[in-house]
């Protein structure tokens, strides 16, 4: 299989483009899908301070890697979940990228906060380990933006993790979480910006593009998510993607193309600050302090 | 051939394509890479009778 731009030996096939490439223009083509969604949908700009924040994973540290080479300023954040082993080597990939691509490093230890790690904190506030992790860890991220003076949040959400989703959402029919599935979420009050740059690279592509730029990740699954929904339903999507290539990508579209019948329907909360840590939420206190921080909501709850 | 998968290694007689390869172990193409040393293969690509290569999982759950 040769090169569709070169003729040399292609190292990779992209399926819904049909276009075998070599490593050279496979990195040049991969970084141009980023760019063009960057323009697309307005995502950031060259002079705005971007927090990326990183797994340890093929695609955050992609992410940071191709924007760091775009000419943008970087800074990564890291948050150790207190799970063991996997946490220990996720945090340990995320050091090795900073320092070998001269990127700055913040790491917010759940143990050193909270005294336990994501599966003890889930089970003495009886929330799903999934859930309370993606809640945890979306208040750190836009906390530390905001008091840090950030003007995006970057995560490596890839057009699996859009569509797989999507999909999920549809089938449950949770029509307030598609509406939030779009690249870019604006800023609002305290709620930083926060862009998804990978969403039109597979996660195929993702991980052809960390191992040909020599990217060392965590490939271990978290032994949370070995049986996650999530995962079957994007091995259900990738079946389909494989008899008809471009069928992740066109599902995608096609929620951003029909998007207003959406949000039309579904009314847009009013957002207060959190009568507990001041941050963005519909609620008097919001789920984080609801759930973390049960000891000064009680004392609150008192005072009314 | 060898093909190490998630920590388990397959061995397998004769050359064969990776498609062949992934079929046999029943992979869906776009959940995976195969690569050998440092080099990574299409589909098209022959694996010959005496080589290794890892295939590895590119779907993460979180």
């Amino acid at each position: 299989m040769k090169c569709r731009k070169c003729s040399q030996k292609a190292v990779i096939k992209i399926y819904q483009h049909n276009l075998p490439l070599c490593k050279e223009h496979f990195l040049e083509f991969e970084e141009e899908r980023v760019r063009k969604a960057i323009q697309d949908f307005q995502m950031i700009e060259r002079k705005e301070k971007l927090l990326v924040v990183v797994s340890g994973g093929k695609d955050s540290l992609s992410v940071a890697y191709m924007l760091k080479k775009m000419g943008y300023t970087v800074h990564l954040l890291h948050i150790n979940l207190g799970i063991g082993k996997y946490s220990l080597l996720s945090q340990e990939k995320c050091e090795k990228f900073s320092s070998q691509h001269s990127l700055p490093l913040t790491v917010i230890s759940l143990v050193e906060e909270w005294g336990k790690g994501i599966g003890e904190l889930a089970h003495s506030t009886y929330k799903s380990t999934c859930s309370l992790c993606g809640m945890v860890k979306r208040y750190y991220f836009n906390k530390f933006a905001y008091e840090n003076g950030f003007d995006a949040v970057v995560t490596g959400h890839n057009l699996d993790d859009m569509t797989s989703a999507l999909l999920a959402n549809i089938l449950g029919w949770r029509i307030s979480y598609m509406v939030k599935q779009t690249p870019v979420l604006r800023e609002e009050g305290k709620l930083k910006k926060k862009v998804k740059p990978l969403i039109y690279l597979t996660e195929r592509e993702t991980a052809a593009y960390a191992f040909l730029s020599s990217i060392d990740y965590i490939r271990e699954e978290c032994p949370f998510s070995a049986n996650s929904t999530f995962l079957k339903v994007k091995h259900a999507l990738n079946e389909i993607e494989k008899e008809s290539p471009g069928t992740k990508f066109s599902f995608y579209r096609g929620l951003l193309k029909n998007l207003h019948l959406f949000k039309e329907k579904e009314k847009k909360p009013l957002l207060r600050e959190c009568a507990i840590c001041g941050f963005p939420t519909i609620m008097e206190v919001c789920s984080f302090c609801k759930t973390l921080r049960k000891e000064e909501v009680k004392k609150y709850a008192s005072h009314l | 051939m060898r093909a190490i998968y998630e920590g388990k290694q397959y061995t397998l007689k004769g050359r064969r394509r990776v498609r062949e390869l992934l079929n046999t172990l029943n992979l869906n193409r776009e959940e995976v890479l195969v690569i050998r040393g440092k080099e990574l293969l299409t589909e098209d690509d022959w694996i010959e009778e005496n080589d290794e290569v890892e295939i590895w999982n590119v779907i993460s759950g979180g």
